[in-house]
């Protein structure tokens, strides 16, 4: 009999959900975790530990990627790509931004077509499947926000659970700038309680949240919402420290136990009735890929050659704008309130987008933020922008670096962009580079398909005039593609044919019957959100699908 | 550019603060002490000598710490060579010239050392840096939980 009904590798927004679901559904759950079990204290506030160098991400020294973005010429050993390694994953200190994707954003290829040059699919799901999912995970791990702000927001069955968070005074003047543009601000859907839930306290706004771990565990990510209520079930066992590193499969195809690396480095097998990969999109397919067989000579899962393919990320842009400190208007702007809580969704889809010389119609969605606060980083910030003249040393850069922090509060719009899927980003293993157990690494090509520098422009664009009617001191954009490293998605795409997709619309791998995916890998385009939301809404469906297969006994 | 300033130099910049100590010469010590004050007027009264050297001996900087020492070297030798004296001898006009050709052509040094200083300003007294929290004083800066925007007001 097998050691477990399901094991889990990977706690993060995927794993987490399934965790629980699995468990509460009275399945006995084991969860491999390779980064630590962090509590409420290791994530109090302190700017100098919390940026440590291997407290989230791994040294590159002992666990690299090797990374090939465009422009350059050779492939370079990088941290960059790791999420959060620790129970919980990324959503342990990720900021929370909770929207939901579009039902466009499930056909983007019948809808919109595809680019030349790019490999945009149509999900085999609709919204209408994943909808009582988004609504079940706001009032399972506590989302805050107010529906009906603003007229394309996707059709929602139930309220939010939560009230929004409170906003900065700032907010009055960007909703009157958008309003002025007949734009429909709203109110930021966020993964933190604005008032106590579940037997969790609510947000203290502490001055720092921005991307750090939450203190006394008000954001809402597994670590505080679902892994306790997993863990009091008594059917879940997490274990932390464990770096799984081959997946093995039996004479029927099926995947029998996964090996891995404990904390003391000692090498462990588990054996499990079905295995689930929820390791992020770029681990997993390294998983996938390092698990070969004579049955799987290319890796598991990997006989169509598509694992690791169709890799994406969110594409950003970025606006900042200052203001100074004082009452204007009678809006404090002074105020130190961290969240400034506006978004807009005008540009998620650009109807006209022929007439501004955009070769395709998805845009994305505008986040208004406050600005870090966090002042070593925030001085580093105002310091390295490409456009400062000042001066770089002495009493010049001490009085510039003081008046910024002391007299000027900063807001930071971000936009999040659809990367747009192709055969040009995608992640491999080196077989000739190995971390420190000795497992070869994954290497990653990213490349920017062309149509998004122009849709880039052009909403860095639509957010710096937005910002300008503000009237800030100071306004800059950056407005050239970015790369959002810890939002992957896409390398193990679901789909209908399994000559086109790696899992099939259950997340369950074509060619392996007990082997399912929860992490951003099953995405086949990366919508113009924060994917983390979609990923737990997608776990909890897939998880029930494992449930009623393990209830028919296909499990 | 933007994204080598921005995103590169924090990445490789910051440590756990609470590494080794002891790695630097007496000549060195005098040069990078002299460069830390040049960059922060004032910043060796937060610590950031010392913060520098923790911060470099913490595991996974070895490669940084070599660099560092590497530099600290060159522009030791750099000053001889163009002024005859030691950097921290170097009048004001000295110091500068010297610093504008390391932030022209070794950036990267410029950035570990302005780092540094600006943790020892601007970091948790904790780490033994920002003593008494002069620095976040300054800037009228309180970390923490700004309680008045709860919604426990209500």
């Amino acid at each position: 009999m097998p050691d477990y009904d399901v094991c889990i590798i990977g706690s993060g927004a995927g794993g987490g959900i399934a965790a629980w679901a699995l468990a509460d559904a009275g399945l006995r759950v084991l969860v491999l975790e390779k980064g630590p079990f962090y509590t409420r204290k290791d994530l109090a506030h302190d700017e100098i530990r919390n940026r440590k160098y291997d407290f989230f991400v791994p040294y590159a020294t002992d666990e690299p990627h090797l990374v090939k973005e465009d422009g350059a010429k050779g492939f370079r050993k990088s941290r960059a790509l790791w999420g959060a390694c620790c129970v919980g994953g990324g959503a342990t200190h990720m900021a929370g931004f909770f929207y939901r994707m579009w039902p466009q954003d499930f056909k983007m290829r019948s809808t919109f077509g595809n680019p030349r040059g790019a490999s945009v699919a149509d999900w085999p799901i609709t919204y209408d499947d994943l909808e009582p999912y988004y609504t079940r995970i706001e009032y399972l791990v506590g989302i805050s926000g107010e529906g009906g702000q603003y007229p394309f927001e996707p059709r929602r069955s139930k309220p939010y659970p939560l009230p929004p968070l409170k906003a900065h005074p700032l907010a009055a003047l960007v909703d009157k700038a958008a309003k002025g543009m007949r734009l429909h601000p709203f109110s930021t859907p966020r993964a933190t309680l604005s008032i106590p839930y579940r037997d969790r306290p609510s947000c203290i706004y502490h001055a720092d949240c921005g991307a750090l771990g939450c203190p006394i565990g008000a954001k809402s990510g597994p670590l505080n919402s679902v892994l306790p209520e997993a863990l009091r079930t008594g059917r879940c066992r997490i274990v932390p420290r464990a770096m799984a590193y081959r997946l093995e499969t039996g004479s029927d195809g099926a995947v029998r136990r996964v090996v891995y690396y404990d904390s003391k480095g000692e090498s462990r097998a588990v054996t499990a009735r079905c295995f689930v990969a929820a390791c992020g999109a770029i681990q997993t397919a390294r998983l996938l890929l390092n698990s070969k067989s004579g049955r799987s000579p290319g890796g598991l899962g990997n006989g169509g050659g598509l694992v690791g393919r169709n890799l994406t990320f969110s594409t950003f842009v970025m606006v900042f704008a200052s203001y100074k400190k004082e009452t204007r208007d009678g809006i404090d702007i002074a105020s130190k309130a961290p969240f400034l809580q506006r978004s807009l969704q005008d540009y998620y889809i650009v109807k006209d987008h022929e007439a501004h010389g955009l070769p395709y119609p998805k845009g994305g969605t505008f986040n208004f933020t406050m600005g870090y606060r966090a002042p070593v980083l925030r001085a580093e910030r105002f310091l390295n922008r490409p456009d400062d003249e000042g001066a770089l040393w002495g009493s010049g850069l001490k009085k510039r670096v003081l008046e910024e922090l002391r007299d000027r509060v900063v807001v930071k719009l971000e936009v999040f962009q659809d990367f747009l899927p192709s055969p040009k980003t995608y992640v491999d293993v080196a077989e000739d580079v190995k971390d420190k157990w000795g497992i070869p690494v994954a290497r990653a090509r990213i490349s920017h398909h062309p149509a998004e520098k122009p849709m880039s422009e052009f909403l860095a664009g639509k957010g710096k005039s937005i910002l300008a009617k503000t009237d800030p001191r100071d306004l800059f954009a950056l407005s050239r593609p970015g790369t959002t490293h810890h939002l992957q998605h896409g390398t193990c795409r679901f789909g209908k044919d399994p000559d086109r997709s790696v899992l099939d619309a259950d997340c369950r791998a074509h060619e392996a019957g007990n082997l399912y995916a929860v992490d951003g890998s099953f995405m086949p385009t990366s919508g113009g959100v924060p994917a983390t939301f979609t990923i737990m809404a997608n776990s909890l469906r897939v998880s029930e699908k494992i449930v009623a297969a393990f209830k028919d006994g296909r499990l | 550019m933007l994204m080598l300033a921005s995103l590169l130099v924090p990445r490789l910049g910051l440590g756990s603060g609470r590494g080794r100590r002891g790695h630097f010469s007496k000549g060195q010590e005098r040069t990078i002490k002299s460069l830390l004050e040049m960059i922060w007027p004032g910043c060796l009264e937060y610590n950031a000598y010392p913060f520098l050297e923790r911060w470099l001996g913490s595991r996974g900087y070895e490669k940084a710490l070599d660099y560092y020492k590497k530099h600290v070297d060159a522009l030791v030798a750099d000053s001889k060579k163009s002024h005859k004296k030691d950097f921290a001898e170097l009048d004001q006009e000295g110091k500068e010239s010297l610093l504008d050709r390391i932030y022209k052509r070794d950036k990267l040094f410029y950035l570990l050392t302005r780092q540094a200083a600006l943790m020892s300003v601007f970091g948790d007294p904790t780490h033994g840096v920002n003593p008494g929290k002069k620095g976040w004083k300054m800037i009228d800066y309180s970390p923490g939980s700004q309680l008045p925007f709860t919604h426990l007001e209500r």
